[in-house]
């Protein structure tokens, strides 16, 4: 018999609690890997939006925490073509919107009609906006298919009336579940002329990808100056961080571990219950167990084996039912497209060692009492 | 080692207990008084006396289990007070067998008799093939597989008694080892006890009420009211204080 052996059968000496301990933490780990992984899976296509695209760099005003709410002078954009390793500048303006029909907080982006971003849209209907087409506009097909829109039909923006002129696929369900228009036709809508959100820059060599031309170049728009010699206030970061920082992520992040460390806190308190039932039960059990020998630190190890054994059954079927609860929201059509239904096996790991120290933190008090127990009142223990 | 050697080694002093006192904490309760009792290699040893007389008060500090609150007890001539991993020291010298059993419900006979080979050194294989050999040794070879619930009172005691000798003690500490059995299970056990302190010279400590147990042992101490019985000393030297086995 080996020691793994002893921790499994004292798990399941009493099978019902063991199994409602199991769900607790399963409940627990399910919320962890489900929201994170939603916030990731937000966070992943929202910076696989731009780097399709070939965008390297974002630049917003300083300080902003949402990207609708800075503006930025579009000229700017040609200070920023000047830069070392800058090849593109787009000017991009994006706007929060609600499209009735119940869809809400849909991203609608205004870019110019000669620009990089529309010309690597794959657009499966109708065909991809041209300078002169004010009052039209595109539809990711996620949105298409959420609002019953087709080519040719009209859709009203802030009360505005815009023709669908072409629908592009993607399979990033960021940018699928997007609108664009005509950066002027945005503009006007959110009365910000001459105004951008942000600029969206391409690089020209891996020499000015890299980590180190990367942080050079931020560097230098940081230091900007208008011909005042006054600060223009930006701030650039890569597309990767600059996703995590938006405030969407932002907030569907902290909501995720806010949420999350409340269920594993009741997660915890559910193990640390049972395991102190337990240890109370086998009082006298663990006083034979002293006697003849065990040490406190086997005593210990033992009661956190068991706690563990309890968590990560619970993390494996928590983590299986977060995979299958994420697909089922990502096909929820109040989704809208903004989740993918994927679940990183990183977040799954992350659910699977947050089981584990739960388990460690549930079962460390009971684990302490019980080896601290003296031999000869545990025995005498009834 | 010359015979002479031999001998004396067989007649040394294996536990001795100095002037041991055991007050609790309360201050109430004063359980044990100013006891001294030698143990020798070898040797049978019964203590006897009536309920809260001190008998477990007794076994406990003589198998380290309880600390006195003044007074000393010495094994192979070096302190308990004063060693350094008395877990191990239960573990490696001492085997304890108690009246209720104590084995582990969920554990089949041949793993109870592993338990305390979990602080050895012994591979999981090494440690199932000694328990067969103990359960051998008590006659319950083919209940290996039982859990103790699937086991009568006796056979139950005889693997607590395997499990005891899991380690190969020098000192065996039984508390009322017959106190729950049928007549006929206890003198299984006790025949068991005389064949281990015969045959492979165990050192052995009963703790009874029973005479009859008693007067199995080689030499019997009387404890009441927390002290040994002077009046009963000359009963004990009676007895006689030979060790078998050796």
């Amino acid at each position: 018999m080996r020691f793994i052996d002893l921790v499994i059968r004292n798990v399941l000496r009493r099978k019902v609690r063991s199994m409602l301990t199991g769900i607790g933490v399963a409940v627990a780990v399910a919320t962890v890997v489900t929201l994170l992984g939603v916030s990731t899976g937000l966070q992943r296509s929202a910076s696989d939006a731009y780097h399709r695209h070939g965008v390297d760099l974002m630049v917003v005003r300083a300080g902003t925490a949402q990207r609708a709410s800075g503006s930025l002078e579009a000229r700017v954009a040609d200070r920023l073509r000047e830069l070392q390793g800058v090849t593109d500048v787009t000017l991009s303006l994006t706007d929060v919107v609600s499209l009735g029909e119940g869809v809400r907080g849909v991203l609608v982006h205004g870019w110019p009609a000669e620009c990089r971003m529309l010309d690597n849209l794959a657009i499966s209907d109708g065909r991809r906006l041209l300078a002169d087409d004010h009052g039209r506009v595109l539809l990711g097909s996620v949105l298409a298919h959420n609002l019953h829109k087709r080519v040719g039909e009209v859709l009203k923006i802030e009360l505005n009336p815009f023709e669908v002129v072409g629908i592009f696929d993607s399979s990033n369900v960021f940018e699928g579940g997007s609108a664009v228009v005509l950066l002027d036709d945005l503009q006007k809508l959110m009365d910000q002329n001459g105004q951008v959100s942000e600029f969206l820059v391409a690089l020209d060599s891996e020499e000015a990808r890299s980590q180190d031309g990367l942080d050079r170049l931020c560097a230098e728009i940081k230091d900007l100056r208008d011909g005042n010699d006054k600060p223009l206030g930006l701030a650039a970061m890569p597309t990767e961080e600059y996703a995590s920082k938006s405030f969407e992520v932002s907030m569907a992040r902290a909501m995720a571990w806010a949420t999350s460390t409340i269920a594993l806190a009741i997660g915890c308190v559910g193990m640390l219950n049972t395991m102190a039932m337990s240890v109370l039960e086998r009082t006298q059990e663990i006083g034979v167990l002293r006697a003849i020998g065990w040490r406190r630190s086997r005593i210990v190890r033992m009661v956190l084996s068991e706690a563990c054994i309890l968590s990560l059954a619970g993390a494996g079927l928590g983590s299986l039912a977060a995979v299958v609860m994420a697909r089922i929201l990502a096909a929820m059509p109040s989704a809208q497209g903004a989740l993918d239904g994927d679940t990183p096996p990183s977040i799954v790991a992350l659910g699977f060692t947050a089981a584990f120290v739960l388990g460690l933190a549930g079962g460390f008090f009971p684990a302490i009492r019980g080896a601290n127990l003296r031999p000869t009142e545990a025995l005498r223990y009834e | 080692m010359s015979s002479a050697d031999g001998n004396s080694a067989a007649h040394e002093v294996l536990l001795r207990a100095d002037h041991i006192s055991r007050v609790y904490p309360d201050g109430a309760v004063t359980a044990l008084v100013d006891v001294s009792l030698e143990i020798r290699r070898g040797e049978y040893l019964a203590i006897m006396g009536p309920s809260g007389s001190g008998k477990s008060t007794l076994l406990n500090l003589l198998g380290a289990l309880d600390t006195p609150t003044s007074g000393e007890v010495f094994f192979d001539g070096q302190s308990l007070a004063r060693h350094p991993d008395l877990d191990r020291f239960r573990s490696e010298k001492l085997g304890f067998v108690f009246q209720s059993f104590n084995l582990l419900p969920t554990l089949t006979a041949v793993e109870n008799v592993q338990i305390p080979m979990f602080e050895g050194r012994l591979s999981a294989a090494e440690r199932a093939r000694k328990a067969v050999k103990l359960l051998e040794s008590v006659d319950l070879a083919r209940r290996a597989g039982h859990l103790p619930g699937q086991l009568s009172v006796g056979e139950r005691q005889r693997v607590a008694i395997a499990r005891a000798l899991a380690n190969d003690p020098a000192l065996l500490l039984a508390d009322e080892p017959t106190g729950n059995l049928d007549s006929h299970s206890g003198e299984d056990v006790l025949a068991l006890f005389d064949r281990l302190h015969r045959d492979q010279g165990m050192t052995l400590v009963v703790i009874t009420h029973s005479r009859e147990v008693a007067d199995r042992a080689g030499r019997i101490v009387w404890i009441r009211d927390g002290r040994i019985s002077t009046a009963d000393a000359a009963t004990s030297q009676s007895k006689g204080n030979v060790p078998c086995g050796s």
